[in-house]
């Protein structure tokens, strides 16, 4: 049923009222069929379920690698030249950004693209992949992972919103050797150069830094909802708060410093070395760059649910999208991609 | 005299012990089926959409899982199973990341059928006339106009009175659900 829906349309009211719907219409008696039940499991015994693995036979994936390394290779050279060449001479034909870009367009240099580490929330997956999109390294025992990024060289912090935990683990053994438990569905987590760990904890309302004794050594929980934070070189704190469509820095004190309004379901903000600020907006498929007036100088558009935006060092920026990882040139062209499942996050390593 | 004969014994057997995998899908079935409904699947779509998630998601080994790691997996598989059939994957993400967390944030609280308690409670808190209206419209078959259009003329309004009041009736739910103790 939809009678005329109340005046608040944000997404979490939608949901509400659609999940009251269902509760309705189960309460009026139009639940799951009587013999679902039996159905699944005899569905199920009919196909027994099987263990978790990483391939349906590892040994046919070994070979499958074997036979297409010379492939792979060719590809591989052909895309590192040809991407070059599209950034060079970007393509006329439907290009997904309406750029006015900020700086001087001129062609990204030839870049070296390390390793790009992506959290896939469909496949509980996350990825380390090179320039030709090879998987490197993947963290398959990840629950709903809308946050990672790599600690040195053999440390991974990952943010798991459906576990409600940040936890820190190494790549080799895939052990968790830090943990911190006491949250409500995060979506970000950042480890401090002084060893902290600074998260937000998104539906517990509020920016925490603990110390790697788990102890909150510091914390905003002014009416927020903050689905990114970042800390500043200056010790501020930017915080991309859904609650009031805003981007935020505070200061250590908890005063808001600095502000950026009419940033509907922001997922991700990044203060970049020019001092504007990268914001990731999923609801409206962009990415705008903002100046410290709060003034659009830059805007990426036609995007797929954009979940996480990176300014690269070459000016390229890098976008975790449903179904694919994308980098686009200052001009909104596609110089990289990389698809998925469902990418929430992104960030590129040098190697 | 014929002998008395002895009654016979009838042995009933004793219920099998559910098996892993059958508390598994007691467990979870309902309430993925409430997930594919509240984003938008039909009941009979939602049974074999529910069923296709648990044949995926335990094939990957959901079944190993922590229990809330269990649901959300099985929400995730849902949903894109959802999106698949609609083959419309970018359909409201806002919308649907706003059903998961609702659903996460349910499972933290015991699940769907707390949840249903608590309507109850709250229908049983309304008005007379205003429960009816709502008990009934729930009750009828959505696609059918024509019999909303009878209910509302059994409650002396137009169509679109009746949408309204229960408009209003929905919201008092909603406030009513959000305070009502788990």
């Amino acid at each position: 049923m939809n009678p005329n829906e109340p005046e608040d349309r944000s997404p979490s009211m939608r949901a509400a009222m659609a999940r009251l719907d269902t509760a309705l219409y189960e309460h009026a008696g139009i639940g799951p069929a009587p013999d679902l039940e039996a159905r699944v499991i005899a569905a199920l015994a009919a196909a027994p379920p099987r263990a978790r693995t990483w391939f349906p036979s590892q040994w046919l994936l070994a070979a499958s690698v074997l036979l297409g390394v010379a492939v792979v290779g060719t590809v591989a050279w052909l895309q590192r030249h040809s991407t070059v060449q599209r950034a060079t001479a970007p393509s006329p034909q439907d290009p997904p950004a309406v750029p006015p870009a900020p700086q001087d367009p001129e062609p990204a240099p030839a870049v070296e693209r390390g390793v790009t580490w992506i959290a896939d929330y469909a496949d509980n997956l996350v990825l380390a992949v090179d320039a030709t999109g090879k998987v490197l390294e993947s963290l398959n025992e990840a629950y709903g992972v809308w946050d990672v990024e790599p600690i040195g060289d053999d440390r991974l912090l990952i943010t798991e919103f459906t576990m409600s935990s940040v936890r820190e683990i190494d790549r080799k053994t895939k052990r968790t050797v830090w943990s911190f438990g006491n949250l409500k569905n995060p979506y970000d987590a950042d480890r401090l150069p002084n060893g902290n760990t600074l998260i937000a904890d998104s539906f517990g309302s509020r920016v925490i830094e603990v110390d790697p004794k788990g102890v909150i050594v510091w914390s905003f929980a002014k009416d927020i909802r903050p689905f990114d934070c970042d800390r500043l070189p200056n010790g501020n704190t930017l915080i991309a708060d859904v609650l009031k469509d805003r981007v935020i820095e505070v200061d250590a004190k908890g005063e808001v410093v600095w502000e950026v309004r009419g940033m509907p379901f922001a997922h991700d903000a990044d203060r970049l070395p020019n001092g504007n600020t990268l914001v990731t907006l999923r609801n409206k498929g962009s990415v705008v760059e903002v100046d410290r007036d709060g003034e659009v100088v830059w805007e990426l558009t036609g995007l797929m649910s954009p979940a996480d935006a990176d300014r690269l060092p070459n000016g390229n920026t890098l976008v975790a999208e449903n179904q694919q990882v994308r980098e686009f040139d200052p001009r909104g062209n596609e110089v990289w991609k990389k698809e998925v499942s469902w990418a929430v996050e992104v960030c590129r390593q040098a190697r | 005299m014929t002998p008395q004969a002895t009654p016979p014994t009838v042995r009933i057997p004793a219920p099998e012990p559910a098996t892993a995998v059958e508390e598994l899908v007691q467990r979870h079935l309902r309430d993925v089926w409430r997930y594919l409904r509240t984003l938008g699947a039909r009941p009979e779509h939602a049974d074999d959409l529910a069923q296709e998630a648990f044949l995926v998601a335990l094939r990957r080994g959901a079944a190993e899982l922590a229990p809330a790691a269990t649901a959300a997996f099985l929400r995730r598989t849902a949903r894109f199973l959802f999106l698949h059939h609609l083959r419309d994957r970018h359909r409201d993400a806002a919308f649907l990341d706003a059903v998961d967390e609702l659903f996460a944030r349910e499972e933290a609280n015991g699940g769907g059928d707390p949840q249903l308690d608590r309507l109850r409670h709250c229908l049983a808190a309304l008005p007379p006339r205003a429960r009816e209206a709502v008990e009934l419209w729930y009750g009828v078959d959505a696609d059918d106009e024509t019999r909303r259009d009878h209910l509302a003329a059994r409650f002396g309004l137009k169509p679109h009175g009746l949408k309204s009041l229960l408009q209003r009736v929905r919201r008092q739910l909603r406030d009513c659900m959000e305070k009502e103790p788990t």
